[in-house]
């Protein structure tokens, strides 16, 4: 019997599918009876997942939404599926079913109205993935460009741990930062980034969108003059110029072509 | 320190799988539509062939929808577990294709092009979390996680001693989830 603490030093290969099946079958046999390993591999698939993240984003098909919808009710309607009995389907609280007239014009109308809509929606998803795919390139092009060596952002407060990166591409006027470890902000309120100048007040550059984590990116495009700083802050409803405290900053001494 | 509360989307998630477990077809569309471009573009980066990546995402979410009454948030969020069916699936598959063709990628042993994951950037987050990494250890996550290769594999292409590879890959681990935020200590 394997021991508990070396299938422990297997957990990260599992989870990243790479382990032989002879010592697959010896960990899934351990998981069955160990919490505390399972809570591990549970940690590791998260962290695993974000690897998927690294596969250029492709549109699939754009049949195959319907395609995966059909295999599924096929699998419902299968024989060893429907042989188990009806499981109980409350509704979902605030849902009401959508009832088709039963004048056959007005059910037309319906549907074709469903069908309507369902296309505009279709056409805004394929817009949406589409500025996304823009941005995505964006950022890239920034974390790939060589024009400048990264600049650290830094917290003031030294028992923070909240830092990151600040990237510029200058010739398509776009920066980039990059955060870790942000606090959650509370109720109302949200991180802000403003771009500081030595010759005229500071300019916001967008708030920050944070994960569950703490981390995210944020890009933006860089003015002209081009900022001496930058600062993130902490700010309470809107906010034109930088008043709350300060999270992260970062001297832009690079600041020109 | 204590967990940080699920977010709206991870909430959406677990109420779409709960009523995929109560026999809602239509909560596989809603899942798809969060989910379903990553799926099919991770299946693609490890199949390499659109076709076989389409049948795969399929299958996928086939699966999910048989095992949804089973999900428990203690198994991790649904975009974690949803992930690592597919690229089980996934890899699974690889190996099987492999196995019988007997084929292995033209560039499957080229150390360089596996450790260059600067050129393959999806999320750039995540790509600055795997260029922290040091290159050796990058490219193990690379040939494990994209290319589908078992750690005896990776020690045979690489030709190195199997106990480098099992500590290259617990290493990169270990940063990885750390520049991530997924602290050993925390529950998932």
């Amino acid at each position: 019997m394997t021991s508990h603490d070396q299938i422990f030093e297997w957990l990260e290969a599992y989870a990243l599918d790479t382990l032989d099946e002879p010592e697959v079958e010896q960990v899934r046999a351990h998981l069955a009876e160990c919490a505390a390993c399972r809570a591990e591999v549970a940690r590791l698939t998260e962290a695993t997942s974000y690897l998927a993240r690294l596969s250029p984003l492709r549109s699939p098909a754009p049949d195959l939404r319907g395609r995966v919808v059909a295999a599924v009710e096929r699998e419902a309607r299968s024989p060893e599926r429907t042989a188990r009995p009806p499981q109980p389907q409350p509704a979902l609280r605030g849902s009401r079913p959508i009832v088709f007239s039963r004048r056959p014009s007005l059910a037309r109308a319906a549907q074709f109205s469903l069908l309507f809509v369902s296309q505009v929606v279709l056409l805004l998803s394929v817009l949406i993935l589409q500025a996304q795919n823009e941005q995505q390139a964006q950022i890239q092009a920034i974390l790939l460009s060589d024009d400048e060596p990264p600049t650290q952002l830094v917290s003031p407060d030294a028992t923070s741990l909240a830092h990151g990166t600040y990237r510029a591409e200058f010739d398509l006027r776009r920066g980039l930062i990059n955060y870790y470890q942000l606090p959650q902000p509370g109720s109302g309120q949200s991180y802000q980034c403003w771009l500081e100048f030595d010759t005229h007040p500071a300019a916001p550059c967008g708030r920050l969108p944070v994960e569950a984590n703490g981390h995210g990116l944020l890009l933006f495009t860089l003015p002209e003059p081009l900022p001496n700083r930058l600062r993130v802050t902490l700010e309470t409803g809107r906010a034109s110029t930088p008043t709350g405290p300060t999270l992260l900053v970062a001297e832009i001494v690079t600041a020109s072509p | 320190m204590s967990q940080p509360p699920p977010s709206e989307a991870a909430l959406r998630d677990r109420e779409t799988l709960a009523r995929m477990a109560r026999g809602q077809t239509e909560a596989v569309a809603d899942l798809y539509d969060s989910y379903g471009p990553l799926v099919f573009s991770l299946l693609f980066r490890v199949v390499g062939d659109t076709a076989l990546a389409e049948d795969l995402v399929q299958e996928v979410f086939v699966r999910v929808w048989r095992a949804a009454a089973s999900y428990r948030p203690e198994l991790g969020s649904v975009r974690a577990w949803l992930l690592s069916i597919a690229h089980h699936r996934a890899v699974d598959e690889w190996r099987r294709r492999r196995k019988e063709a007997g084929w292995v990628r033209l560039n499957g042993n080229d150390p360089e092009w596996l450790a260059g994951a600067n050129d393959n950037l999806g999320d750039p987050f995540v790509g600055l979390a795997l260029q922290a990494l040091p290159k050796e250890q990058r490219q193990v996550i690379e040939m494990a996680y994209f290319q589908g290769l078992t750690m005896s594999e990776i020690a045979t292409q690489l030709k190195l001693p199997l106990g480098t590879v099992k500590s290259r890959v617990r290493l990169a681990m270990t940063k990885l989830r750390a520049a991530l935020g997924i602290d050993p200590e925390k529950t998932p």
